[in-house]
């Protein structure tokens, strides 16, 4: 593994957010200390796009080539202010069940022509999307290995302003694997089924969800 | 639900109707194909045709919150249990 380091020109009461992408996907994201330097550890080796961004300033993309078991020094960046006003969207995802903040989750940002921007989610389980067009529709899906899919329409942002958002993710249960007959255990979503009664009329689970309980009773028939 | 067809389906509601001289307020479905009872895994481990008496209690979210599995093949649990447990749930 290999490790990536730099230093960006700090800027006063901003945050600056460096992101590792390869192939498009972000891999790793941190935040630059107070004085600017950021390090990135265990990145396997390989070329790498980071992008390094602020709130209201030009987003700096740099490459890196990453060699094992070496550290990979950064050109110092300076970030210039944006000429056109932006607005930003920053959000924090915690697990539903412990509270406890989620990291490294990939959350998508997609407008309205199907462009998509991606960020992970930071330790403190924060992500940021800088930089956004004003006035705009977006939708945010998060998806994340043992989680539920969210996906969330975001009203438009005015500009300069920060929309903030916060959400838990529900665990998606691990189910215990009964005999054959032993049935499904308590807690498992039922399935769907749609199914005839003797006079051939279609009965479906479905129609019940959201409205009322349902008492399915499996019998052994008339054999 | 059953993995009795159409006609098995009517004849056994039928009787139960004789039996009891009234009407039977919840349908009575028919798996012939068995799928719905394979993917609620009551498929009886010694015939593959036949359900498993097994009961559930599914809440308004579609989640599964009770279930009571008959092991000997006469027994039924009393709806008296079963409405019960859904007064509780």
């Amino acid at each position: 593994m290999g490790r990536l380091n730099g230093q960006v020109e700090k800027i006063e009461a901003t945050q600056i957010n460096v992101r590792v992408l390869q192939d498009g996907k972000v891999i790793a994201s941190v935040a630059a200390d107070a004085d600017g330097n950021y390090q990135i550890d265990g990145v396997a080796p390989g070329t790498y796009t980071i992008e390094i961004a602020a709130k209201g300033y030009e987003t700096v993309s740099l490459t890196a080539w990453v060699i094992a078991d070496q550290s990979t020094p950064l050109d110092r960046v300076a970030l210039q202010a944006l000429a056109v006003p932006v607005a930003h969207l920053r959000g924090f995802l915690a697990d539903r069940v412990t509270k406890q903040p989620l990291e490294n989750v990939r959350v998508q940002l997609i407008d309205d022509a199907g462009n998509v921007r991606e960020v992970l989610t930071k330790a403190t389980g924060s992500f940021e999307f800088e930089n956004l067009q004003p006035d705009q529709r977006f939708t945010l899906a998060i998806e994340h290995d043992g989680y539920e899919k969210q996906e969330i329409a975001i009203e438009p942002i005015p500009a300069t302003e920060t929309a903030k958002l916060t959400r838990e993710l529900v665990p998606i249960q691990q189910m215990e694997q009964l005999p054959i007959g032993d049935g499904l255990p308590v807690g498992a979503k039922a399935p769907d089924f749609s199914l005839p009664d003797g006079d051939g009329q279609l009965y479906s689970l479905a129609d019940y969800i959201g409205q009322k309980r349902v008492v399915l009773v499996f019998y052994r028939g008339s054999w | 639900m059953s993995s009795d067809d159409l006609a098995d389906t009517r004849r056994a509601v039928d009787r139960a109707k004789r039996r009891f001289g009234a009407d039977i307020r919840f349908p009575v479905l028919s798996d012939a194909e068995r799928l719905t009872i394979a993917a609620y895994n009551a498929t009886d481990p010694f015939n593959a045709q036949l359900a498993r008496p097994i009961t559930y209690i599914i809440d308004e979210r579609g989640v599964i919150r009770w279930k009571f599995l008959d092991i000997r093949v006469g027994d039924r649990i009393p709806s008296a249990e079963i409405i019960n447990e859904l007064e509780q749930l």
